[in-house]
């Protein structure tokens, strides 16, 4: 289980691009690909391994309409589905850990 | 990283080439849309093949060549031509084509009688295949030549791309989809009402200054017996190259229709058909993401770690130039015409709106 207090990694082999508010992720050892709905495509831009997943959450509350509690927890299930793919990885220090 | 060691492997293997050949060896070269390529044989079957497969696109002996490509037809495989390294993984499994990768080495089978090496950095490729794989003109040119000279040619930064691409006024659409979705027969009839033809089967992407451009490649078109039957002008077709394997009958496209083919022009539609089992034919739009993810399934060669991001962006673009349709084709070739006419011509009107809004 993630935890709020945790970073996230981006795995480097991920390619990212932006299709206007949504965006694509494309896997390019195993060629599978990911959409991400604007919000989604908002947190990955965000991610860049020095921030918790708390950090993010309170950027996307200012962006979005939507609660603290609620960002922490759509985040953790995104990132979750995300760790699952082998897209990202939570860690709970960013210095000491390899992207996945 | 470049070793030194892998660097030698493909010349290494041009030069053996060269010693195992009895009798003198040909060169050919071709420009295909700047992007040059010199052929080195030992076989006058193989020249023949490419000189037909590259009738568009002749080249001069006096370039410098962007990739070099060696083949030689031997009697029998042995273990010193084009050997796939042990550490090599595989890219690509087609069946009888396998394709392996390993550093800067590519590495592609042709069942147990053809093996060719690549070096993607230093753009040459070299390959031996024996004698009675090569029947037939298109396993010479697109099993035993394409899918290694495609990935050199993604080098030097033109995508080939699997779909048919027609043309009307200057602007292109693609029509994306797997074989027996039924490209080559709503291009010949496309060809037939007047649009222009990028090709049937395979076209080129280049981008620059952030648009993506179609290029060219007109190779033999595929049909079946029962097209052949429906169109009264292909009984003027004089030679039909018949392809067992896939159960298709080519010919080149210029002999009916001259000037139909079109060099270059910017995609402003993506179309993905499939065979709808009615008469009917329906377009509906899909959004950008679901093009580009389309585009990928459809349109990838395959993935390659040196290429794929470039490879990536190109289609990205596409699927933000254009406006994208998943379309059912129907039986009714008369109206699916009119519908893949009708999403072109949409696609002016919205273009001249644009324009007259911007001024």
């Amino acid at each position: 289980m993630i935890s709020k207090e945790q970073y996230l990694i981006k795995d480097h082999e991920v390619l990212f691009t932006s299709m206007g508010e949504d965006a694509v992720l494309l896997h390019v050892q195993r060629g599978d690909y990911y959409s991400l709905n604007k919000v989604g495509a908002r947190l990955w831009v965000l991610t860049d391994g020095c921030k918790t997943i708390s950090d993010l959450a309170g950027l996307i509350t200012q962006e979005f309409d939507i609660s603290m509690e609620q960002a922490e927890v759509d985040i953790i299930e995104l990132a979750q589905q995300l760790e699952k793919e082998g897209l990202v990885k939570a860690v709970e220090n960013p210095e000491n850990t390899q992207a996945p | 990283m470049t070793s030194n060691k892998d660097s030698d492997v493909v010349a290494a293997l041009a030069g053996l080439g060269r010693e195992i050949s009895t009798g003198s060896l040909a060169s050919r070269d071709f420009d295909v849309h700047g992007v040059k390529t010199r052929l080195v044989t030992n076989s006058e079957e193989v020249v023949l093949a490419m000189e037909n497969f590259f009738r568009a696109f002749k080249g001069s002996a006096d370039d410098e060549p962007d990739i070099a490509v060696s083949l030689f037809v031997v009697e029998s495989l042995d273990e010193r031509m084009a050997p796939i390294q042990h550490d090599a993984t595989m890219l690509y499994d087609w069946g009888m084509v396998k394709i392996y990768h390993s550093g800067q080495l590519r590495f592609q089978k042709v069942d147990a009688r053809a093996r060719i090496a690549a070096d993607v950095e230093q753009r040459i490729s070299v390959g031996f295949a024996e004698k009675d794989l090569l029947q037939s003109d298109w396993l010479i040119t697109n099993l035993f030549f394409y899918p290694l000279w495609a990935q050199l040619l993604k080098e030097c930064g033109l995508f080939p791309i699997h779909a048919a691409g027609l043309v009307k006024n200057g602007r292109a659409s693609l029509l994306l989809g797997r074989s027996g979705s039924g490209k080559s027969t709503l291009s010949l009839h496309l060809v037939r009402s007047g649009f222009g033809i990028l090709s049937d089967d395979t076209i080129f992407l280049k981008e620059k200054d952030g648009i993506v451009e179609a290029f060219s490649f007109p190779e033999e078109i595929n049909v079946t017996e029962q097209t052949i039957k429906l169109i009264p002008e292909l009984s003027r077709v004089q030679k039909f190259t018949v392809n067992d394997l896939r159960n298709k009958s080519s010919f080149s496209i210029e002999e009916i229709y001259p000037e139909c083919v079109v060099d270059s022009a910017i995609p402003a539609v993506m179309v993905f058909p499939q065979i709808a089992e009615s008469e009917t034919t329906l377009a509906e739009p899909i959004s950008r993401t679901e093009a580009l993810a389309l585009s990928m399934r459809y349109g990838f060669f395959f993935l390659d770690p040196s290429t794929t991001g470039r490879q990536f962006e190109i289609l990205s673009i596409l699927a933000k130039q254009t406006n994208s349709y998943r379309m059912y084709s129907g039986r009714d070739q008369k109206e699916l015409e009119r519908v893949v006419t009708g999403l072109l011509e949409n696609e002016e009107i919205n273009n001249q709106t644009s324009g007259e809004r911007k001024e």
